[in-house]
């Protein structure tokens, strides 16, 4: 099943919802049988039927036995607030080839909001460069689903980066302990994201980190004479990326190690993750993220 | 450095064709849209030096393989010393002693010049040549530059060993004078065993321009033993024997006396040092004998000998008569002098009541002491005593009748007793190192001595009167008595100093044996007197000799006087018997701006010479370096794919 999770595959399917559906399920159906259930459709209790409630939920065995319709209610019924958190930034929208690093992103970020709304989970979705750019307020109807699905549809990687900002910023609006999945590539001024990432873990919510980076930026697998300019400024640099291959990976790599030892010193989920990672593991991670919550 | 094809250095032109694919190889970048810069301009700046450093070494790899080429076909010959076609050469033999010094069969100087007579036939043929011979001074062989190789390799084989030290400074000094022309290039070549004693001198030389050539014959690890010394006192004689090897020896060494092996004596010889030992010759005949002391043999056995005349004597025979005899030994006039005399004479004491039955004929010298008078027979017996070179000494004393000594025998006085004096003191008389023990001496009563003509005062009281005379008949008289009636000077140290000094006096008739080093000047050499030289072979010339050549014993014969005898040895405490090699770094501290090229005699020596002659081809060495470069250019130009 590995194969259905290759984001290139994923792509291709037409609309985000079944890009979403088909991660999941592809994810699911690779899982061994109870784990999704397990962990977010545990039984809890019964009670009485009541007027509107889904038919699908009735204990016909209890009914059988007693003759009176009882409902099973369950574990995921205390819903969790999810806000993700997606940096639509013009760096975000570099690829080398295949898709994009906000494409990635986005259909991680769909993938896990319809994951959540099946799960009666309520989530949310922030879009931001250096400013908000939209927020939707998380909600859990399968509704909502759509109207974030359309949301990711329609992304267009544009404007400067300021992370570190919309992260203090957004931080004031959170009023209940919240679930912040953070997908970004992070290339700002690290310390600072550090700072505000944990500003989150202060404040008692929960954030899970997707680092998100192309492939060519990890290995800069480029040659001859290059002049490199950056996307979210006029910056310029003329050089041989075969020369400055080497020092260019241990950079990125120390940068990575940086991340990971920062948040994981404050029990913050990290994932590094690049464009041609399998999509399953940003679920993994979310799903043992919420076993914990 | 020269070339032999000067026209392919034009190939170093194209030197600049790496630099030119240098710089047209930097490519026109492409444009690249990049997330993030911050990381790439971090590494550009880490890495870029590094880079370029690599880049300007390929280059410069690059343009010194292409001057290689150019420089390999040019063919260059390094020259250690210039190849004019205007070369006046000098060979300097070396032929002082140590180049007697053996070796696989052949002397040192055997080895050079067979050296001289290869570097002869490899020099051009119209080079000027001239050989001299040196040891301390220089000696002329082919004095004028001559092109003419049959003379020059035949007089080289009239150079012979000589007994003397090396000079080597002097004689290239010295050789300096005899080149001809001023425009032309000068060059010494010198064979020598390059000993460390022979550039010790501190000759500055002339001409810092010249260009020497040394060519060593000697060793590295040289071993020689020596007869360093032998210093002969009475009839004792001290040996000294050198260990110049860097190992410790037992040495055997014969002493012989007239040709006969006198005895054998064993040296323990420590790694360069010296070990002296001492004997005393006896049942020996008195008078001169030749004799010389030989190590067993070495590799150089020059210095093994060493030659000298002994003369033998026996201790003197001196007969003490107490004129005033008492009691008490300690009392009596002689008790004191014959003490004094007891480690250098034979003595016997006699009263005066005995004399007359006393021979004299088997004494040398006769004390007299407060005799009273002396007999007429005596007087005559004790003239025909001096008259036969043998001593008398005077000690007077309050028996002596001064009429009688200033009548009947004065005959035999050099002077006359005027009166007896109270009181006196000494003069300093020639005891520096004694003058404190001169003073502390006290003189109750003397004799006024007036001297006689021919007489001679040998010591004085400080108001000039004499001390000690003596006549010209051997004849010797004190001012004071020889026990402490006069004076306490027997009591005092004063006493055997006096003995001796008056022993010595007897002794400076005795044979002169003098002490000289081969090729030193001989002082005596325009003595008019001297009427010929018996050499060490026995022959005698009729004329005097100006310095001595050969080891051995020489005897110069006097008209007026005894025969002088010449200790004739080489000069071993010159150092030259140190065989010891000077290193080439002390060497050109010594010759300063004057260069030096130094190759040894051994089997490699003709193919060295040629290339000092004539420089060498350097295109095997610059071959290897290309080879090198282009393994280096691929390393660099391909570094390892990360």
């Amino acid at each position: 099943m590995k194969q259905f999770l290759d984001p290139l595959i994923i792509a291709k399917l037409s609309t985000m919802y079944l890009k979403a559906k088909f991660i999941v399920e592809g994810f699911i159906s690779g899982l061994h049988s109870s784990r999704f259930k397990g962990h977010s459709l545990e039984f809890a209790q019964h009670r009485e039927y009541s007027f509107g409630d889904e038919l699908k939920h009735l204990d016909w065995t209890v009914y059988a036995k007693s003759d009176k319709y009882f409902i099973k209610q369950y574990e995921e019924e205390t819903n969790l607030k999810s806000y993700i958190m997606l940096d639509k930034s013009a760096s975000m929208g570099y690829k080398s080839n295949g898709i994009s690093k906000l494409e990635y992103a986005s259909y991680i970020a769909a993938s896990l909001a319809y994951m959540m709304i099946k799960q009666s989970d309520s989530v949310g979705l922030l879009l931001y460069d250096s400013k908000i750019k939209k927020n939707i307020p998380p909600r859990s109807n399968l509704s909502h689903l759509s109207v974030i699905l359309d949301e990711l549809s329609n992304l267009k990687a544009e404007g400067q980066t300021d992370i570190s900002k919309i992260l203090l910023e957004f931080s004031k609006n959170l009023k209940k302990r919240t679930l912040i999945i953070l997908l970004s590539d992070l290339l700002e001024d690290q310390e600072n994201i550090i700072k505000s990432v944990k500003n989150y873990r202060f404040a008692k919510h929960e954030v899970i980190v997707f680092h998100i980076l192309d492939k060519t930026e990890e290995i800069l697998d480029i040659s001859g004479n290059v002049l490199f300019k950056e996307v979210e400024s006029e910056n310029t640099l003329i050089t041989e990326p075969d020369i400055i291959k080497k020092e260019y990976r241990k950079l990125i790599s120390e940068f990575i190690e940086k991340y990971k030892l920062e948040f994981h010193k404050s029990d913050i989920d990290y994932s590094y993750l690049n464009t041609s990672t399998p999509l399953d593991l940003a679920i993994t991670n979310y799903l043992s993220k919420r076993e914990n919550i | 450095m020269s070339f032999l094809n000067p026209l392919f250095l034009i190939g170093l032109s194209i030197v600049s064709i790496p630099i030119i694919i240098h710089i047209l190889s930097r490519k026109k970048p492409r444009k690249i849209e990049f997330s993030y810069l911050k990381f790439l301009e971090i590494a550009a700046r880490r890495a870029i030096k590094k880079f370029r450093l690599r880049q300007y070494l390929l280059l410069l790899i690059r343009c010194l393989i292409i001057i290689l080429i150019s420089l390999i076909f040019a063919r260059p010959v390094i020259r250690y010393i210039s190849s004019s076609e205007n070369i006046e050469t000098i060979l300097l033999i070396d032929n002082s002693y140590s180049m007697n010094y053996y070796k696989d069969g052949i002397t040192r100087l055997a080895n050079a010049k067979e050296s001289a007579k290869k570097i002869i036939t490899l020099l051009k043929p119209g080079e000027k040549l001239s050989i001299f011979s040196f040891s301390d001074s220089l000696i002329p062989i082919v004095k004028n530059p001559t092109t003419d190789r049959r003379i020059v390799l035949s007089e080289l084989e009239n150079i012979n060993l000589t007994h003397n030290k090396t000079d080597a400074l002097n004689a290239i000094k010295e050789s300096e004078k005899y080149f001809e022309n001023k425009n032309t290039e000068k060059r010494i070549i010198l064979f020598s065993d390059f000993a460390i004693n022979g550039w010790s001198s501190k000759t500055s030389l002339a001409n810092e321009q010249n260009k020497i050539i040394g060519i060593d014959v000697g060793d590295d690890n040289p071993d020689n033993f020596a007869v360093s010394g032998i210093d002969i006192n009475n009839n004792s004689i001290g040996i000294t024997i050198a260990n110049y090897a860097g190992y410790d020896k037992r040495i055997l060494a014969s002493l012989y006396i007239d040709n006969i092996k006198y005895r054998d004596i064993f040296f323990n010889a420590e790694s360069y040092k010296s070990i002296t030992q001492n004997f005393n010759l006896k049942n020996i005949s008195n008078g001169i004998h030749r004799c010389f002391l030989e190590i067993e043999p070495d590799k150089l056995t020059v210095d093994n000998k060493n030659f000298f005349a002994f003369n033998y004597q026996d201790k003197p025979k001196a007969l003490l008569i107490d004129g005033n005899p008492q009691f008490s030994e300690f009392k009596g006039e002689v008790y004191f002098l014959n003490t004094a005399l007891q480690n250098d004479t034979l003595t016997k004491v006699i009263n005066y009541d005995q004399i007359d039955n006393e021979s004299f004929d088997n004494y040398s010298i006769i004390f007299l002491c407060n005799v009273s008078e002396l007999s007429r027979n005596n007087v005559i017996r004790l003239s025909e005593f001096i008259s036969k070179n043998k001593n008398i000494v005077f000690f007077p004393g309050d028996k002596v009748k001064l009429d009688k000594y200033n009548t009947d025998m004065s005959s035999l006085f050099p002077c006359e007793f005027s009166s007896v004096l109270d009181g006196g003191e000494l003069m300093n008389f020639g005891i520096s190192d004694n003058a404190e023990i001169v003073k502390k001496v006290n003189i109750y009563k003397r004799f006024l001595l007036s001297p006689k003509l021919n007489s001679e005062t040998l010591l004085q009281f400080s108001d000039n009167s004499p001390f000690l005379m003596k006549g010209n008949n051997n004849v010797y008289v004190y001012a004071v008595s020889a026990n402490l009636i006069y004076s306490d000077i027997p009591v005092k140290p004063l006493f055997p100093i006096l003995i001796k000094q008056l022993l010595g006096y007897f002794s400076s008739k005795e044979i002169l044996i003098k002490n000289l080093n081969i090729g030193e000047k001989l002082t005596e050499s325009s003595d008019p007197n001297i009427s010929g030289v018996i050499y060490p072979d026995g022959k005698l010339t009729k004329s005097s000799i100006e310095r001595v050549e050969i080891p051995g014993i020489y005897e110069l014969k006097y008209r007026n006087k005894k025969n002088k005898y010449l200790n004739a040895n080489i000069e071993v405490i010159s150092g030259e018997s140190d065989l010891k090699k000077i290193t080439i770094s002390e060497l050109k501290k010594i010759l300063g701006k004057t260069s030096i090229f130094k190759i040894s005699a051994d089997k490699y020596f003709e193919k060295n010479i040629k290339k000092i002659l004539y420089g060498s081809e350097i295109y095997k060495i610059l071959i290897i370096i290309l080879l090198l470069l282009f393994i280096a250019e691929t390393i660099i130009a391909n570094p390892r794919k990360t």
